[in-house]
C-alpha cells in the first residue's frame, strides 16, 4: 500500500526511484551501494547543517556529480506524465494527411543537444511514420551538425527515404531575424539552394512551397536567439503559419505566454521531450525498442533535484539556527 | 558524434574532465582546454561566417551558378560596402566611417522590432490575457481566475506612486507571491537545463568514451 502510495502521480517524481532499483548496466547491487552512499552524503550534510559547521562548496559539487553519476549509471527510469501543452504538438502531426510537409528547424548548438537532440529526432521519427515530409533547416551556425546527427539517427529505421522526395536539408543562412522575416513571404529568396547547392526548385518535396504558410506545420527547436521567440514574432505574427515549439528548459518559462494563441504547443526542457517520446512509444510501439534518450536524462534529473531541494532545506534551516543561536549569545 | 572518429571521442572526453577540473580550482589543464575551445569557436564561426555569408550569401547572390535562373542581386554590393566600412575602424584616421553601417544596424533592427515585437508581446499578450473568468472545466476556471489575480496584484506590487499599504499592501503582497513562484519555477527550469548538460557529458564519458577508451588501449 505503501508503495502504491509513493508511485501515485503526486508522488512518483520523489520516491519511486527508491523502488526502481532495476539496474541496466550495472546491476542491482550497485544500485542499492548507490542509494545508501546517497542517504548517507545527505545524511553528512545534514548533521554538519543541525552542528553549524560549513560544508565547502567543492564537497557539494562532488556530491552532486556522484549523484548524478550515479542515477546514470543504474539507469533509473521514472514515470513521465503527459500533459496538454505537449500532446498538442503530437496530435497535431498525428492529425496531418500522408504527404503534407514540416518545417523543422533546428535552432541550437552542441550544449544545447542533450536536451533538445531527443525532441527533433522523436518528431522526426513520428513525422516520418506518417508519412509526412520535412525539410529541415537552422538559424544557427553549429545548427547544421545538429541536423546533420539527427539525419543519421534516423535514417537506419527508414532505408526507404529519398532524399529530395522525402526530406530535405536547406542549412543554415546567416541573418537571424532577417532570414525569418524574409522566408515569411518568400521561401527561395533566402534558401534558394539545399545545404549541398541543389536548386530547390529541382526537389519534387518543395514543388508548391514558397512560404512558410505553405508548410502544414512549423516545428521550431532552439535554446535561445534567435529562436522560439523569433519565429513567433517574424513568421507566425505575419504569416499566420501554424507552429508547434521545443525549447531548452533554461527558456522555456519566457516561452509559456506564447501557448496558445500564438503556438499550439511547447516542449520545454528533457520533461517535454521524453512526453514526446512516451506519446511516440504509445502511439507506434516499435519505439519500444529504441533508446529512449529523454526519458533516461528524467531518473538522474529527478534525483539531482531531490538533492539540490535537500540542499536548500539545508542551508534554511542553517540559517534559522545560525540567527537562533546568535539571538542566544547577544 | 554518430561519424566521430576513435582520437576524436578520446580528444573529447579528455577535454571534458579538463574543463571539470576547474570545479576543484583553477589550473593549468583547465587553461589549456578553455584555449582550445576558444580557439576552435572562433575558427570554427570565422569560417562558417566565410562561407554562408561571403561566399554564399554575397558571392552566389552576384554571380549566380549556371543553371539556377536567378538574376545576380546587386543589392547585396550595398552590404559589401557597408561591410568594408565597419572594417575602417582598424584605421584610426577613418574609423569615424565605421559608424555608418552600425547606424544602419541599429537603424535596420529598431524598424524591424518596433511593429513585430509590440504586436507580439504586447497587443497579444493583452488579448491572450483577457480571457472570460468562467471556462468550460473547473480546472480552466482556476486557471483563469489565478491568471487574473496574478496579472493584477503583478502590476499592482510595480505600482510606486500609491504607498503600499491597505487592500493595496496586501495585494501588493499577493503579487510578491506569484513573482517568486514564477522566480522558482525559472529557477527550476535553469537546474533542469543544466543538469541535462551534466548528464549529457556524464552520459558521453560513460557510454561513448569509455567504450572507445576500452578499445584504445
Amino acid at each position: 500500500m505503501i508503495q502504491a502510495l509513493f508511485l501515485s502521480p503526486v508522488f512518483s517524481p520523489l520516491f519511486s526511484p527508491l523502488f526502481s532499483v532495476v539496474s541496466h548496466g550495472l546491476g542491482p547491487v550497485f544500485s542499492w551501494i548507490f542509494w545508501i552512499l546517497f542517504v548517507a552524503g545527505v545524511g553528512w550534510v545534514f548533521w554538519r547543517t543541525i552542528k553549524g559547521r560549513e560544508v565547502e562548496r567543492r564537497v557539494i559539487f562532488l556530491m552532486m556529480g556522484l549523484t548524478v553519476a550515479g542515477a546514470v549509471l543504474t539507469g533509473i527510469v521514472l514515470p513521465v506524465q503527459e500533459t496538454v501543452v505537449v500532446r498538442n504538438i503530437f496530435d497535431t502531426i498525428e492529425n496531418l494527411e500522408e504527404g503534407d510537409k514540416v518545417l523543422l528547424s533546428l535552432d541550437y548548438d552542441p550544449s544545447g543537444a542533450p536536451e533538445l537532440q531527443p525532441m527533433a529526432i522523436a518528431v522526426s521519427q513520428h513525422c516520418l511514420e506518417k508519412k509526412l515530409k520535412i525539410c529541415y533547416m537552422t538559424l544557427w551556425g553549429t545548427g547544421g551538425a545538429m541536423i546533420a546527427d539527427v539525419i543519421t539517427a534516423i535514417r537506419p529505421d527508414f532505408p526507404e527515404l529519398v532524399y529530395g522526395e522525402d526530406y530535405c536539408n536547406v542549412g543554415y543562412r546567416a541573418g537571424n531575424e532577417a532570414v525569418l522575416k524574409v522566408i515569411a513571404t518568400d521561401f527561395r529568396k533566402t534558401f534558394p539552394t539545399d545545404v549541398s547547392g541543389i536548386v530547390l526548385d529541382s526537389l519534387p518535396m518543395m514543388t508548391g512551397v514558397t512560404a512558410c504558410p505553405d508548410f502544414s506545420y512549423i516545428v521550431a527547436i532552439g535554446s535561445g536567439r534567435p529562436g522560439i521567440k523569433e519565429w513567433v514574432e517574424y513568421v507566425v505574427e505575419p504569416s499566420g503559419a501554424l507552429m508547434g515549439s521545443g525549447a531548452a528548459a533554461v527558456s522555456a518559462p519566457q516561452l509559456y505566454p506564447y501557448y496558445p494563441q500564438q503556438m499550439n504547443g511547447m516542449m520545454g526542457g528533457s520533461k517535454g521531450a521524453s512526453e514526446y517520446e512516451k506519446m511516440l512509444r504509445r502511439g507506434y510501439p516499435k519505439y519500444g525498442e529504441f533508446r529512449a534518450q529523454a526519458t533516461e536524462i528524467m531518473g538522474p534529473q529527478t534525483v539531482a533535484h531531490v538533492f539540490l531541494m535537500l540542499l536548500i532545506i539545508f542551508a534554511n534551516i542553517s540559517f534559522f539556527l545560525a540567527k537562533k543561536r546568535k539571538g542566544a549569545s547577544a | 558524434m554518430a561519424d566521430a572518429s576513435p582520437i576524436g571521442i578520446f580528444i573529447a572526453g579528455v577535454l571534458t574532465l579538463g574543463i571539470f577540473s576547474f570545479l576543484y580550482k583553477d589550473n593549468p589543464v583547465y587553461k589549456v582546454c578553455e584555449a582550445i575551445f576558444i580557439g576552435v569557436s572562433a575558427a570554427y564561426w570565422a569560417v562558417e561566417y566565410f562561407y554562408s555569408a561571403l561566399y554564399k550569401k554575397f558571392w552566389l547572390g552576384v554571380i549566380p551558378p549556371e543553371g539556377s535562373g536567378a538574376d545576380p542581386d546587386m543589392w547585396l554590393w550595398g552590404g559589401a560596402i557597408l561591410g568594408v566600412l565597419m572594417l575602417c575602424r582598424m584605421i584610426p584616421k577613418i574609423n569615424w566611417l565605421s559608424r555608418w553601417p552600425l547606424a544602419f544596424i541599429v537603424g535596420a533592427t529598431a524598424g524591424l522590432y518596433m511593429m513585430t515585437f509590440f504586436v507580439s508581446n504586447a497587443m497579444n499578450q493583452i488579448a491572450s490575457t483577457m480571457q472570460p473568468l468562467i471556462q468550460d472545466t473547473f480546472l480552466a476556471t482556476l486557471g483563469s481566475f489565478t491568471v487574473a489575480i496574478g496579472t493584477v496584484t503583478g502590476l499592482i506590487y510595480f505600482f510606486f506612486s500609491k504607498e503600499h499599504k491597505g487592500i493595496f499592501g496586501g495585494a501588493a503582497k499577493v503579487g510578491i507571491w506569484f513573482l517568486m513562484v514564477t522566480f522558482g519555477a525559472s529557477f527550476g527550469y535553469t537546474v533542469m537545463s543544466r543538469m541535462s548538460l551534466l548528464i549529457g557529458r556524464l552520459d558521453f564519458l560513460f557510454s561513448s568514451w569509455a567504450t572507445n577508451f576500452g578499445q584504445m588501449f
